[in-house]
């Protein structure tokens, strides 16, 4: 009690009363409540490991829905440009008919003499082989190429002859054709002038040839 | 561990984790709230929610206390808004007895204190702490919480005043009228 109106007696009296007690279930509900209060939390994923996984799953789909639609276009891109290879031959072909036709003994006779030129320079360079060493290997190989091609080319000259449609003018054709008949060879002039004409049925021939 | 600590100690200890300190000081301080708002209000019932409520606001305060005034001021402040609270919702009339303070409490100083126990009469002695408690009981709410408070709070005046929220001038009237009013209905017993 207070100093100033202090009553001894009284405050006697009045802690001998007792009194109440609150009941111990009423103690246990307020200290665990306290304890609760002041209890650490549990720890709580943080938020990016929450929506790890989801978001995962949500890339991985998308990426491969992009990945899928991507590649199937490039495909149906690829498809059209493939097929023209092989279609495309037919459409030039059907224009110079005639003249291709002409020609085509004269191809067949370069094929042979043509890839054995191309074909040789290949085995040519040596990988392994270090530079210094590949330059005089890759220059017989060189000299190969254009000996082969100085033999192949009076074969092909020769060819030509044969095929003049393609290797000559009509005129240059007339020309070689008076030169064999002023030459005195009638036959093969004879048979230069029916290849001529066979070649340009509409051409007009000279006088002197026909 | 907690034994030497002082309230406001152990209020701050609570106040940064320590839940054991929270114990001591509510073993420390139980019995006395609790009788406090016992004979405040009358009913066990309506003094143990009372109590659950004032223990459970001292908890969540935590946070906000500071050691500047004693522990029991704050607490007893806590109960007091809380008891003014509880009045209110009750309609009862308590509430208007805080207002209705008497000046002059000079008569206190005519009734005298009792100087000594009377061993030989157990029984007029039981029968005067019945007749305290029920005069305790009949005093007008302001005056039984200011007697309460300086018994089973310990506080002075001045802490009183405090957790009241009067001044001390009004505290000591309300003291001293209590005392005043509970000394002359044990008179009349003797």
């Amino acid at each position: 009690m207070t100093d100033e109106l202090r009553d001894e007696e009284l405050s006697r009296l009045y802690r001998e009363s007792g009194g109440g007690e609150p009941p111990s279930a009423l103690d246990a509900a307020i200290l665990a409540a306290a304890r609760a209060a002041v209890k650490p939390p549990p720890r709580r994923r943080p938020l990016w490991r929450a929506w790890a996984l989801p978001v995962s799953v949500a890339a991985t789909v998308v990426l491969t829905a992009t990945l899928t639609l991507t590649v199937q276009r490039e495909q149906e891109r690829a498809a059209p440009e493939a097929l023209p290879p092989v279609q495309a031959p037919a459409a030039p072909a059907a224009a110079p008919a005639q003249a291709l036709q002409e020609a085509k003994p004269t191809r067949k006779a370069e094929a042979p003499a043509l890839p054995p030129a191309a074909a040789e320079p290949k085995p040519a360079p040596a990988p392994a082989v270090p530079m210094s060493a590949e330059r005089p290997q890759a220059a017989p190989a060189a000299d190969a190429v254009e000996l082969r091609a100085k033999s192949v080319a009076p074969a092909l000259r020769k060819e030509a002859a044969g095929s003049a449609p393609l290797a000559r003018t009509p005129e240059q054709w007339l020309e070689e054709i008076r030169r064999l008949k002023n030459q005195g060879k009638e036959t093969e002039a004879a048979e230069a002038l029916a290849a001529f004409r066979k070649a340009y049925p509409d051409f007009p021939l000279p006088e002197d040839l026909r | 561990m907690h034994e030497g600590m002082g309230d406001e100690a152990l209020m701050l200890a609570y106040r940064d984790g320590d839940a054991g300190a929270f114990e001591a000081l509510y073993r420390r301080w139980r019995s006395r709230l609790y009788r406090y708002l016992l004979r405040q209000c009358g009913s066990p019932a309506q003094a143990d929610e009372l109590f659950q409520d004032i223990w459970l606001k001292v908890v969540n305060a935590r946070r906000g206390y500071e050691a500047a005034a004693k522990f029991s001021t704050w607490l007893f402040r806590i109960a007091h808004n809380r008891l003014v609270d509880h009045y209110r919702a009750q309609g009862r009339v308590e509430v208007a007895s805080y207002d209705d303070d008497p000046d002059d409490a000079d008569v206190v100083a005519a009734i005298p204190a009792r100087a000594q126990e009377q061993p030989e009469a157990l029984l007029v002695r039981k029968a005067l702490v019945e007749e305290l408690v029920r005069q305790i009981e009949a005093l007008p709410a302001a005056q039984r919480e200011t007697f309460l408070l300086s018994e089973e709070g310990e506080l002075t005046l001045e802490e009183i005043a405090a957790a009241t929220g009067v001044s001390r001038e009004t505290a000591k009237s309300r003291l001293r009228y209590a005392l005043n009013k509970l000394r002359a209905g044990l008179r009349e017993l003797k």
